[in-house]
């Protein structure tokens, strides 16, 4: 086995570690509005997230996948695939280590920025990005928050004279359900780039197969690791997000969940068909800014300002750091290459 | 600690940390009650009635504040979607330690309305000693929540001392029942003697409360 194919094969199964981390810790993100309330079980809801974010990465993964693998940088090298996957699965375990709050988004476009200041030098696609992150990690918890708001609002003064009777609850459980199968298939199409998106070019050159192939290809290979992440791992932390955190009833969840699908969806879509990429976004500022959009909608006191301000200073930080983490390991791993 | 880098899951330990931070003070205030209540036990037990009753005010107030503050961190554990991960067990505690401040008062109560005229020296000192007991003992369980936000650890340590001294009090309640018990043959009035022995089976339920609360601090702390 030669070099290149060695360093593919180690960063294809870090990639497939990020793919079940995705699926293992944000499972609960599509799917905590609609266990929380009690209208699905938390095995059957791992079940919809498993097939339905598996359809997601198959059908619009590409959309960002092609965002990370050639639109930050024009192409990322296969010892630059390997460092980037390994600066954000540190990242993202010493955060999980430790209890803090990641954001397996950033994470992965934070360690592209640092591969690509240290490879290319500042490039304008680079600053494009930043600029359109920073753009993303302010309007899009903001975006879900008002659009839950929104549908709460709506919902209750359509149906304000049913919003009692046993059959609108019922209907609405499906719908529901209906958001939960929508919100992990845009949570697909999101997050699959994050775990495989790096090795578009590098896919295309050692397997000599057109881009399209790549994709697709890296699109199943990330699909299934977070598949078994969320089946695994998932139950787990829905369990505990779903009956211990998260307090919606059917309504309020129904608006969260519905609002947060809606936001992952159109940013990944929309800047797609605008410029050819997609933009990724952190599915779990997103569902975090839906969900206090509901709690809001009930009560307006329903918000710790202090400690949500503290989450999204944390989350800010992530980009710079996993940048700087993967300049270092590319710069390191480099020598070791060239001493070997 | 269940480990994830969940942002909800991060959220809800955040707001944990800064209930548990509302909880100390109102353990602050269910001690500072104990205080209060120790000190109309030594009025009463020196003779002096008319001190004993302007002291049980300053019990009553400070219970009540410490009510206040309960009813505070009850609203904010009912409020909003997102709540701590512990959310059941804080409950009980703050219930718990609330009933440390309501037994304290009760205590002080009845003692007030009981006399010390005839009352044998030896039920007096056990009266003081039990009443310092509580003290320590509530300050003891103050402390495992001081510690259970920085050092986890530390306070399971605690709540093992609370145990110890909850079984002290236990043994020493005994000894002191039996003495108010023989007291009863010669007393005359059955009333007086009544509050006496009720006032102590309340100033024994602190210590019993004390340690329930260690009990569920402990398993907050496990869960940390």
């Amino acid at each position: 086995m030669d070099a290149s194919t060695t360093l593919l094969a180690c960063g294809l199964g870090l990639s497939f570690y990020m793919a079940w981390n995705l699926g293992a810790n944000d499972a609960a993100s599509p799917t905590d509005c609609a266990v929380g309330s009690g209208v699905i079980s938390p095995r059957r809801a791992i079940i919809l997230f498993a097939f339905f974010s598996a359809v997601g990465a198959m059908a619009q993964g590409f959309m960002n996948i092609k965002t990370i693998g050639t639109g930050i940088v024009p192409d990322i090298d296969v010892l630059g695939g390997l460092t980037i996957t390994l600066s954000a699965c540190l990242w993202v375990t010493f955060c999980t280590w430790k209890g803090l709050e990641i954001s397996n988004t950033y994470s992965v476009i934070g360690s592209v920025i640092g591969y690509g200041l240290i490879v290319h030098g500042p490039m304008e696609s680079m600053i494009d990005m930043f600029v359109r992150l920073t753009v993303s990690w302010i309007v899009s918890p903001l975006f879900s928050m008002l659009l839950s708001i929104f549908l709460y609002v709506l919902i209750n003064r359509v149906f304000r004279n049913i919003l009692n009777n046993e059959r609108f609850v019922r209907a609405l459980s499906f719908f529901l359900i209906g958001a939960l199968c929508f919100s992990a298939y845009s949570f697909g199409a999101n997050d699959v780039g994050n775990s495989t998106g790096v090795y578009v070019t590098v896919a295309q050159r050692i397997g000599n197969i057109p881009s399209s192939t790549a994709v697709f290809l890296l699109a199943m290979f990330g699909s299934v690791g977070i598949a078994l992440g969320g089946l695994t791992w998932g139950y787990r932390v829905i369990e505990t997000v779903a009956y211990k955190i998260i307090r919606l009833d059917v309504v309020s969840g129904f608006a969260a969940e519905l609002a947060n699908g809606l936001v992952v969806y159109l940013f990944v879509t929309l800047p797609y068909i605008y410029s050819g990429f997609g933009l990724p976004i952190s599915t779990s500022i997103s569902s975090v800014g839906a969900i206090i959009g509901a709690g809001l909608a009930k009560d307006r006191r329903a918000i710790n300002k202090s400690v949500i301000a503290r989450l999204v200073l944390t989350w800010g930080l992530t980009v710079p750091c996993t940048a700087i983490m993967s300049m270092l390991l590319y710069r390191i791993a480099s020598l070791v290459v060239q001493i070997v | 600690m269940f480990k994830s880098g969940h942002a909800s899951i991060w959220l809800s330990r955040k707001i944990e940390k800064e209930i548990l931070s509302e909880c100390k003070l109102h353990a602050d205030a269910v001690v500072a009650t104990v205080a209060e209540m120790r000190k109309v036990v030594i009025s009463f037990c020196e003779g002096n009635l008319e001190s004993a009753k302007k002291d049980f005010k300053l019990v009553f107030n400070q219970e009540r504040d410490a009510d206040d503050l309960k009813r505070e961190i009850l609203d904010k554990l009912s409020r909003g979607p997102f709540h701590p991960i512990t959310r059941e067990d804080v409950i009980r505690v703050v219930l718990t330690a609330d009933d440390v401040a309501a037994n304290a008062k009760s205590a002080a109560r009845k003692i007030s309305a009981s006399s010390a005229t005839d009352l044998p020296e030896r039920i007096k000192d056990g009266l003081k000693g039990l009443a310092d007991m509580d003290v320590k003992i509530a300050v003891k369980m103050r402390d495992a929540f001081v510690k259970l936000l920085d050092d986890p650890e530390a306070a399971i340590e605690v709540t093992h001392e609370v145990e110890r001294m909850e079984e002290e009090i236990d043994e020493y309640r005994v000894a002191l029942i039996e003495n108010i018990l023989e007291y009863g043959d010669k007393v005359k009035s059955i009333a007086t003697w009544l509050m006496l022995k009720e006032s102590v089976e309340n100033m024994e339920n602190i210590a019993d409360r004390s340690e329930d609360v260690a009990d569920v601090i402990r398993s907050i702390a496990i869960l940390r």
